[in-house]
């Protein structure tokens, strides 16, 4: 506190400051607003921690910026690593990116989302020209009701009204970022004659002839007050910020040991948090690297977020620029995403549902073209658990087809080669090995003798579904199935089973799939005595651990 | 009649008179103007008469060539005897497209080579099409390669020497040859030269382009290969560009409406941007960078009711094409320069000029160097529309008027005074001066230039005669007259 008055009593800008102190035990906070000045001025705040609409409210005032730009830069390193000339090109090159963002030249594009913004066009900021923002319409403001003779200059809010929303995946609302472009300007503006172009070769250095392109991907969130002039909010907000940025960039690159780093930065949405954070990773090793897997759980930890789910991996980023997000916002998936939903009767009396935990998608016969009709029952299940995974930003793998399923089988050797495009069945043993390969994830496998014990493993599956959450395959003598929960009732022992079936092969029709049967609650033994677990046969239960990591 | 082609009424008209006064009976030239996009029409402002090659006409009548009007000629043989005035025409492609080539490069944005243009009479020209259309088509394919051209249809003019009459037909680039290939167009006459508005801007150069190998111990055979890829890499970074038009952002559903016909446009570019170009990749053995660095002059013409962003485009297409002429040209010397050593080769006291960035072949790799690109002028040429030359270090106002003169048929009055000189010429750093000066000393003279038509280049020796210092004396009178006159008006306003 007393640092944070010090620095804004130090700064020529007076910035008026809110402490919260925890005032009793009970973990009460009191605010504080203080104000610099002769005398500085300090008074309490009346804070109204009961509105419900707290995300609504802070948004109306508040504008979300963005921005976002990469870099490639060539690198000419020797042959054999060296640390310093590594280190002098690296600084050599952020140094050049630095300039830029200093110089005169830049100019910004900023772009609204909302609908009228969009009608509005593109804002021209121009901070080093006559510090002024010119508005660019194609057709004139209409509608404006601000005073003539005043030079207008765009706000931000502007470009964000009406405030537009949209739903990060841990359910924070967040308004359409005002989307930012840094832009050089390209021509000279001296009047009189310009120099024409001198072209140069210039020879390698000896020790400096192998190319490895430094990455930096930079983007940057900002919050602007919705009556902050444009112009402002670039040079006070955003070009700092990604100065920051770049320096913070810079640090993580020389750690790099192999000279090969790629750093990027992401914005994430924890839950909890109502605002998006940003973090900066090298991901030239992936992500499940060891320094990376420490890195992140000490930002978990710094959140205070659990150490048992993937929050902060890239798959949990939040998309910001608009094209983008509008984008992978609308299309989506064309596949079914949690069928079960809306299911009514378990038929099972006072028992106890434990359901999978999360999304996952409806895979099932012929989809993606493939006619894996009588053959593709366990590869759909696959592909629904690994869908799972995916949902639930473990991996960011893509789901895997029949063929690269195959293909992993012989990758690991456990079949021939042959076997790549063949039509051969898959059990709950190759499922595991390919979980294992392509996500890391291990399986615990129960053998069922014979279906007619099906029912006493209730108990281990409701556990199953409560810790895990994953869905299991059953496989085994016949038809593979993806089991999605059990209803368990402990004092009767009356159980249901949650079956999805995989071997639906019409189109994505929920109405029909949730009638025909194609998921639905099965008893171990229907009502009319036909047994859906057969007696002389036996399943396996493929049941996926959660990864306990973050 | 699917295209509709207007020609500016005009400079057409009075450049067909000079044809009839010339009395010839067969011409052939080029027709410049601009390729409508989708459904607008396709205009012509102007025709530029190929000149001649080695005291010899480009066109001619009769059956010259034996190889390609041959054919032709037969074919209307077995129907019967030709008329009369049906002697096929002969014309000499390549030197036809050679002239195209040239005069492209001169061309500013947004004014390109359209077509050919053939005085003749009516039967010449309906034996002598497929001539014609091979003519149409060699001009074609030197025009697309030169612009990255999207136009596919070229034009062909046939202006009938009696009764004098103008029709028009149009020629796609790809198709081969069939009595139906040169489709008739709607030709109609306007005013089009006023309505052309001008955009101008300086545009900043500095390319940085990896010199890369894949295996450490290839050696590099060219630079010119990574120059040329060095211009493609801006092109492409150039597409991302926005432009500010007269201070305010390019809108991308504007039109080009009646006002101002002057407009000065500025380019931003998205920093970061600047990427490795995609050929390149981690693990490559690099041999060094080629840089450009300095500033261009670049200027493109749009017509009122165009949209604003193709006249941007053709500008953006300027400043590449302006680069890349630039570089042709040099190459072009050094290729020159290489065929005369190899003349000299069998000289006892021969010894071979030194390894540039230009040469074709490089035995060992070549050190640094550098030199400076020419810089460009303008020169005035239609009613509201000027052409462009460039000019190596020792070149002087004189050859740009000559080449002038003889890819555009330009009238010997042209004042060389009205030449406009945005750009200055580049110097080569320091470093680079301790190498001998025989490395950037490239012979002048355009190929085509070289071998003009003998009376012109003796009216043009006796214009030489007189020395420049005359030129310059009397440059810097007028300059001094000025000055005095502003310093005078300045002293009796102050005395007000």
């Amino acid at each position: 506190m007393r640092s944070m008055l010090g620095q804004s009593a130090a700064s020529a800008k007076s910035v008026d400051v809110i402490s919260g102190i925890s005032v009793d035990a009970s973990g009460n906070v009191e605010y504080h607003l203080y104000q610099p000045g002769e005398p500085p001025n300090i008074e309490l705040l009346e804070i109204n921690k009961n509105s419900n609409d707290f995300d609504a409210t802070v948004w109306r005032n508040l504008s979300l910026l963005y921005c976002q730009m990469e870099f490639n830069v060539p690198l000419y390193l020797s042959a054999t690593p060296n640390a310093s000339d590594y280190t002098a090109q690296l600084v050599d090159a952020v140094e050049h990116i630095m300039g830029d963002l200093k110089s005169s030249r830049v100019v910004l594009l900023a772009k609204g989302s909302s609908a009228k913004a969009l009608k509005q066009g593109v804002v021209l900021i121009q901070p080093f020209n006559q510090l002024k923002v010119q508005r660019e319409t194609a057709q004139g403001i209409s509608g404006d009701t601000r005073k003539e003779g005043v030079q207008q200059s765009s706000l931000c809010s502007d470009l964000s009204q009406p405030p537009s929303f949209f739903t990060t995946s841990s359910g924070v609302q967040l308004p359409e970022p005002v989307e930012l472009t840094i832009m050089l300007q390209q021509s000279s503006n001296a009047n009189g004659k310009v120099t024409a172009p001198v072209v140069q070769f210039v020879p390698a250095a000896e020790n400096a002839t192998t190319v490895q392109i430094l990455k930096l991907s930079m983007a940057v969130v900002c919050m602007g007050g919705s009556q902050m002039p444009l112009v402002d909010a670039a040079t006070d907000l955003i070009l700092p910020a990604l100065r920051d940025q770049l320096a913070a960039m810079k640090r993580v690159a020389m750690k790099n040991t192999a000279h090969k780093a790629e750093v990027c930065s992401y914005q994430f949405c924890p839950p909890g948090w109502l605002h998006p954070v940003t973090a900066i990773y090298d991901l030239s090793h992936g992500e499940t690297e060891l320094a990376l897997v420490e890195e992140r759980k000490n930002l978990h930890r710094r959140l205070g977020l659990t150490l048992d789910r993937p929050l902060l991996r890239t798959a949990n980023a939040v998309c910001l620029k608009n094209i983008e997000a509008v984008a992978s916002r609308t299309s989506g998936t064309k596949r079914l995403t949690d069928v079960h939903v809306g299911l009514i009767n378990s038929g099972v009396s006072g028992g106890r549902q434990s359901l999978v935990q999360g999304s996952y998608e409806y895979y099932h016969y012929l989809q993606d073209r493939i006619d894996d009709n009588g053959w593709g029952c366990a590869y759909r299940s696959l592909q629904t658990i690994v869908s799972w995974f995916r949902l639930q930003h473990y991996t960011t793998l893509p789901v895997p087809s029949h063929e690269e399923i195959q293909q992993t089988l012989v990758d690991i050797e456990d079949k021939e080669p042959s076997f790549v495009g063949s039509k051969e069945w898959i059990g709950a043993i190759e499922i595991s090995f390919v979980l294992d390969k392509l996500l890391g994830v291990s399986c615990k496998i129960l053998n069922v003798s014979s279906g007619a014990e099906m029912p006493s493993y209730c108990r281990q599956l409701a556990l199953h579904f409560e810790t895990q959450g994953t869905p299991v395959m059953i496989g085994g003598g016949v038809l593979a199935y993806t089991l999605l929960g059990v209803d368990y009732n402990e004092l009767t022992g009356d159980s249901s089973f949650l079956i999805l079936d995989p071997h639906y092969t019409k189109g994505e029709d929920l109405k029909a799939i949730k009638s025909g049967g194609w998921v639905g609650w099965k008893k171990a033994v229907s009502q009319t005595g036909q047994p859906f677990f057969l007696q002389n046969k036996f399943y396996n239960l493929l049941c996926p651990q959660r990864p306990n990591t973050v | 009649m699917g295209r509709t082609v207007v020609g500016d009424e005009s400079q057409l008209d009075a450049q067909v008179d000079s044809i009839f006064r010339s009395g010839c009976s067969v011409q052939v030239g080029l027709l410049v103007g601009k390729l409508g996009t989708g459904s607008s029409r396709d205009l012509v402002f102007a025709l530029v008469p190929t000149p001649q090659k080695d005291g010899e006409e480009a066109a001619s009548l009769g059956p010259g060539d034996p190889k390609g009007p041959k054919d032709a000629g037969s074919k209307k043989g077995n129907k019967g005897k030709p008329a009369p005035d049906g002697v096929p025409i002969h014309i000499s492609t390549d030197w036809v497209a050679e002239h195209a080539r040239q005069v492209s490069r001169m061309l500013l944005g947004g004014i390109h080579v359209v077509g050919i243009y053939i005085f003749s009479s009516e039967g010449s020209f309906k034996s002598s099409l497929a001539t014609l259309w091979k003519a149409v088509t060699a001009v074609a394919a030197v025009v697309q390669s030169a612009n990255e051209g999207d136009a596919s249809e070229y034009l062909l003019l046939h202006i009938a020497s009696s009764p004098r009459r103008l029709s028009c037909r149009s020629c796609p680039g790809n198709a081969s040859f069939s009595a139906t290939t040169l489709r008739p167009c709607d030709w109609r006459t306007g005013k089009i030269l006023n309505n052309l508005q001008e955009f101008s801007c300086s545009y900043t150069v500095d390319i940085r382009y990896p010199v890369v190998v894949d295996q450490p111990t290839k050696k590099l055979e060219s630079l010119r290969k990574y120059l040329y890829s060095a211009i493609a890499d801006e092109a492409k970074r150039l597409q991302t560009a926005q432009a500010i038009v007269d201070g305010s952002l390019a809108q991308s559903d504007s039109v080009l409406g009646a006002g101002s016909p002057v407009h000065e446009v500025e380019f931003i570019q998205p920093l970061g941007g600047r990427g490795v170009p995609g050929s390149i990749c981690n693990g490559m053995k690099s041999k060094g960078k080629v840089l450009f660095k300095g500033d261009l002059h670049a200027r493109a013409y749009g017509i009122v009711r165009e949209p604003l962003s193709r006249a941007v485009a053709d500008l953006k297409g300027d400043i590449v094409a302006s680069l890349k002429s630039r570089l042709e040209l040099l190459v072009d010397e050094a290729e020159e320069a290489e065929e005369d050593a190899r003349m000299q080769e069998q000289d006892a006291d021969y010894s071979p000029p030194p390894e540039t960035l230009l040469s074709s072949q490089l035995s060992l790799d070549v050190k640094e160097h550098s030199f400076a690109m020419p810089k460009r002028v303008l020169v005035p040429w239609l009613e509201g529309a000027m052409i462009c030359d460039y000019m190596l270090p020792d070149e002087k106002l004189w050859d740009v008027q000559e080449r002038c003169m003889d890819l555009f048929g330009m009238e010997q009055t042209m004042e060389i005074t009205s030449v406009i000189e945005p750009e200055i010429l580049g110097v080569v750093p320091e470093v680079i001066l301790s190498v001998p000066a025989q490395t950037i000393q490239i012979p002048r003279g355009n190929a085509l230039s070289a071998n003009v038509d003998l009376k012109t280049k003796e009216s043009m020796a006796v214009k030489k005669e007189i020395p420049s210092f005359i030129y310059s004396f009397l440059f810097a009178f007028a300059a001094l007259t000025l000055v005095i006159a502003i310093l005078f008006s300045r002293f009796y306003t102050q005395k007000e």
